[in-house]
């Protein structure tokens, strides 16, 4: 069983889009809005009202680049805390009545060389799991008491091994800087309109009407984009990510078909109910926990598909 | 004169991203050595306790604890992953002969710290295997980068050689290859 890409290439590969989305994201979105300012203020009669718009895009510059930095960080130290308490997990303890699991994923990490993750249990009779973690010495793994109680020794190792995957790969933190960037674009869209939005009422002069409406259609296409373009990629980036854990795990486990079992066991009750209002959290777990929408924004591939790729390895 | 320091930029640029990332692989083959490391000497701790277990329970065997004792220490004084992987081949398969005594007598198979030894044991031969399979991997990354051209040419520069892998035996190497079959 060769890998078609070798686990550094893909880390590698993650560290370009990670450092894309850090640097030339935000530059990207500041550009296109200092580019709004300039076509507006080119509109301008006069001079001095150019050089007002000019100031007030350097007047809320530093307050975007510092919410969008406040955002990043937060995201950073407390992502993988806020996705185990949204889930309801507890911290394993590592006592007799759990030296089973601990041995699990201690042996997984020794054969990935990560350090040993932290383990937390979901109390739900279904079957799932999910990594998190923003590098792999903080990383934790999640798992519900029935994927640990209904799989074999061999197939949870291998659901172990495609949680550590992700950590590997820095899967998480890519994850975590996508939904972060979504949420600022969302969140910039949102402030425009409603800035802009409410005063359009008390203005009585044509051209600060016109300037409003083109800054509510700045707004409109930066939420547009948030809820009708980036939900595509992001899904697109996170198929991905969970074929190449699937096949990095398998890697690991040097055990293709422990996995495919797994996940043929998990995909008839994958179903957690503390993960189900979530979108976010359901990229992030091993099988889609809520409903499949199918198609392009579906967080995972078809189940079929990775079992096929799966066994096609042996 | 400008291409030519352009061309010269590349090359020392490939040099140093090269020589770096050998470095990097270096590192990083000492580092999954270590943890096979920390494995075989947790088996080497256990083994004293385990022997002593069963001297009182099969006197009588006193070839086979022998034959432990002498597996772990030739174990104990290699050095370099390939004389090392064999001396510690042989120390498992000592070992399975003292497991093997738990069937003939009764008394020591019922007793809790043999149980327990054994079970420690099994876990550390599992956390073996697994530190191993990374360590090769580490190992077959670095080595494909000094044989490969153009790499081999600054391998060679600066005097990186291959590592050794830390061999399997065949049966291991076997049952490596072939994936346990999953019944449902």
């Amino acid at each position: 069983m060769i890998q078609r890409k070798n686990v550094y290439q893909h880390i590698a590969e993650n560290n370009w889009k990670i450092f894309g989305l850090v640097c030339l994201f935000p530059i990207a979105l500041m550009v296109f809005i200092y580019l709004a300012f300039l076509l507006i203020g080119l509109t301008a009669e006069s001079a001095e009202e150019y050089q007002n718009w000019m100031d007030l895009f350097w007047g809320i510059t530093p307050w975007i680049v510092l919410v969008c930095t406040g955002l990043t960080i937060l995201s950073v130290i407390c992502g993988d805390k806020m996705m185990l308490s949204f889930a309801g997990a507890r911290l394993c303890q590592d006592d007799a009545e759990h030296l089973q699991i601990y041995r699990a994923v201690e042996n997984v990490a020794l054969a990935a060389g990560v350090p040993t993750p932290k383990i937390y249990l979901i109390d739900d009779d279904s079957l799932n799991a999910f990594a998190t973690g923003f590098a792999p010495k903080t990383a934790s793994i999640a798992l519900t008491t029935g994927i640990i109680k209904k799989l074999k020794p061999l197939e949870l190792d291998g659901v172990i091994a495609h949680e550590m995957a992700h950590i590997k790969n820095r899967d998480i933190r890519l994850n975590m800087y996508i939904i972060t960037g979504i949420g600022i674009v969302g969140l910039i869209g949102e402030i425009l309109i409603r800035v802009f939005g409410r005063s359009s009422s008390n203005s009585r002069n044509n051209k600060g009407n016109s300037i409003q409406g083109l800054f509510i259609i700045l707004g409109l296409a930066l939420l547009l984009f948030r809820y009708l373009i980036a939900p595509f990629i992001h899904m697109a980036v996170s198929r991905k990510q969970e074929f190449q854990a699937d096949a990095t795990g398998a890697f690991f486990t040097r055990n293709p078909e422990a996995l495919a079992s797994a996940l043929e066991k998990i995909s008839i009750d994958p179903r957690v109910e503390s993960l189900d209002k979530s979108e976010q959290m359901a990229a992030a777990c091993i099988y889609n926990p809520l409903k499949n929408l199918g198609g392009l924004l579906d967080t995972h591939p078809p189940v079929e598909e990775r079992i096929k790729r799966l066994r096609g390895m042996i | 004169m400008l291409i030519t320091l352009i061309v010269l930029a590349v090359f020392i640029v490939y040099f140093i991203a090269v020589y770096n990332g050998l470095i990097k692989n270096r590192q990083q083959v000492k580092e999954a050595w270590s943890t096979i490391d920390t494995q075989l000497k947790r088996r080497y701790d256990l083994i004293p306790n385990l022997v002593e277990t069963v001297k009182g329970y099969a006197a009588h065997e006193s070839g086979t604890l022998e034959k432990v004792i002498q597996a772990r220490s030739e174990a104990m004084n290699q050095t370099g992953a390939k004389a090392k992987g064999k001396a510690e081949e042989g120390l498992t398969g000592a070992l399975k002969s003292i497991f093997a005594l738990g069937e003939s007598y009764p008394e020591l198979k019922a007793n809790q710290n043999f149980l327990s030894l054994q079970q420690e044991l099994s876990d550390t031969e599992t956390k073996i295997q697994a530190s191993r399979q990374f360590y090769n991997t580490v190992v077959m990354a670095m080595n494909t980068k000094v044989e490969m051209f153009p790499s081999n040419i600054v391998a060679k520069l600066f005097h990186f050689t291959k590592e050794d892998f830390f061999e399997m035996s065949a049966e291991e190497a076997k049952a490596a290859q072939q994936a346990p079959q999953v019944k449902f």
